[in-house]
């Protein structure tokens, strides 16, 4: 019971990565349903394991990041968008934030699947070793690919950010 | 990029229904979806058929006292041995626990996994079905007939029959087999090696 405990208190204080990275992939309510069950599940069984080794942020991520890229999900490209009662917005400002966090969204959902991964863990707040050894790859393949991606995404953001 | 960051903050998109999943803890008693899981129960229940289906093989070698459909099982008993062995032996080897690799370690898991298991299914089809076929026209025309192996074979059109069906089945079984396997997970392992390859590749 405590274990559970603190496995929830864990995960309510990281949701934020289970949200943003669903948020990029699931293409429809259905599957963003499915991924956070499945991601949740995946962790819940893993938690025995967790050691504290590496952060549990970082833990998350990994998790989430291999449940999401070898999940079996639709090929179709649906621009998912979310459902009304997501949405609260109070007053202009915070229409604008919402504005631009969807069209961040958007702009990296753009992207192929391995590149959101990886703009993703940049954005928040992963250097470039932490990035290459969650991903797997070398320090060097992942700088290079993350200074192309930031640059795509400045150009495509640029002109329609508020 | 700084202010990237501060927006990327702000996403909490979908908050309401992870909350409610959360409050509920309807995850713990949702079933395992994890591709590498299905596969390994796919694989659990094939090992289940191919026992039932060798223990088969062994009664017809007992009851059906035929040298030449004596030999065709044998020889089944001996490839489902060996296709038990190496099912087995991936079964033991999928190991679907997200938290242990990276993410290219992850997707190469299950490209390998799923690769593997495709081969056994087109190898099984390739050494099984020309046996299984000469055993079971053999045994059909002998039951049917009420003559002899010999003497159901002796016939050239019966013998001229056994080679047509090997060559028209044998094939369109391989070619079947393998169309089963691009349905069942053909997408998913082109979608696992491009991701694979999207990483892999060093700009």
């Amino acid at each position: 019971m405590q274990k559970e405990a603190a496995f929830m208190e864990q995960i309510r204080e990281n949701k934020g990565i289970i949200l943003k990275l669903v948020g990029l992939y699931a293409n429809d309510e259905e599957e963003r349903k499915d991924l956070y069950q499945e991601i949740l599940f995946q962790a819940w069984k893993g938690y025995s394991g967790f050691r504290g080794d590496s952060k549990f942020s970082t833990w998350l991520y990994r998790i989430s990041l291999n449940t999401i890229l070898t999940s079996q999900r639709k090929a179709k490209r649906v621009d998912y968008r979310e459902s009304v009662e997501d949405v609260h917005i109070t007053d202009e400002q915070e229409a604008a934030k919402n504005e631009n966090t969807r069209l961040l969204r958007q702009a990296i959902r753009s992207l192929p699947e391995t590149e959101r991964a990886l703009i993703t863990l940049h954005l928040d707040g992963y250097s470039n070793p932490e990035i290459a050894d969650i991903i797997g790859i070398t320090v060097n393949n992942a700088t290079v690919k993350l200074h192309r991606i930031k640059n795509q995404l400045i150009n495509q953001l640029q002109p329609q950010l508020s | 990029m700084k202010d990237l960051k501060q927006i990327w903050k702000d996403e909490s998109n979908g908050a309401d229904m992870l909350d409610q999943i959360l409050k509920s803890k309807s995850f713990k008693k949702a079933g395992e979806n994890s591709p590498l899981l299905k596969l390994k129960r796919n694989l659990a229940i094939h090992l289940g058929y191919a026992v039932i289906i060798t223990l088969a093989y062994a009664l017809i070698i007992y009851y059906f006292p035929y040298w030449q459909v004596q030999a065709c099982m044998l020889l089944l008993i001996i490839f489902n041995l060996w296709a038990m062995q190496k099912a087995y032996h991936l079964y033991k080897n999928i190991n679907p626990n997200p938290a242990e690799h990276n993410v290219l370690e992850e997707l190469k898991n299950h490209h390998s996994s799923f690769s593997e298991w495709q081969k056994q299914s087109l190898r099984v089809a390739l050494f099984v079905y020309p046996f299984a076929l000469s055993g079971g026209f053999m045994l059909g025309g002998t039951v049917g007939s009420g003559k002899s192996v010999e003497e159901f074979m002796s016939k050239g059109s019966v013998l001229i029959a056994l080679i047509i069906a090997i060559i028209v089945l044998v094939p369109l079984s391989y070619l079947l087999a393998k169309w089963m396997t691009r349905v069942a997970f053909g997408k998913y392992i082109d979608q696992l090696k491009e991701r694979i390859d999207e990483l892999e590749n060093e700009p």
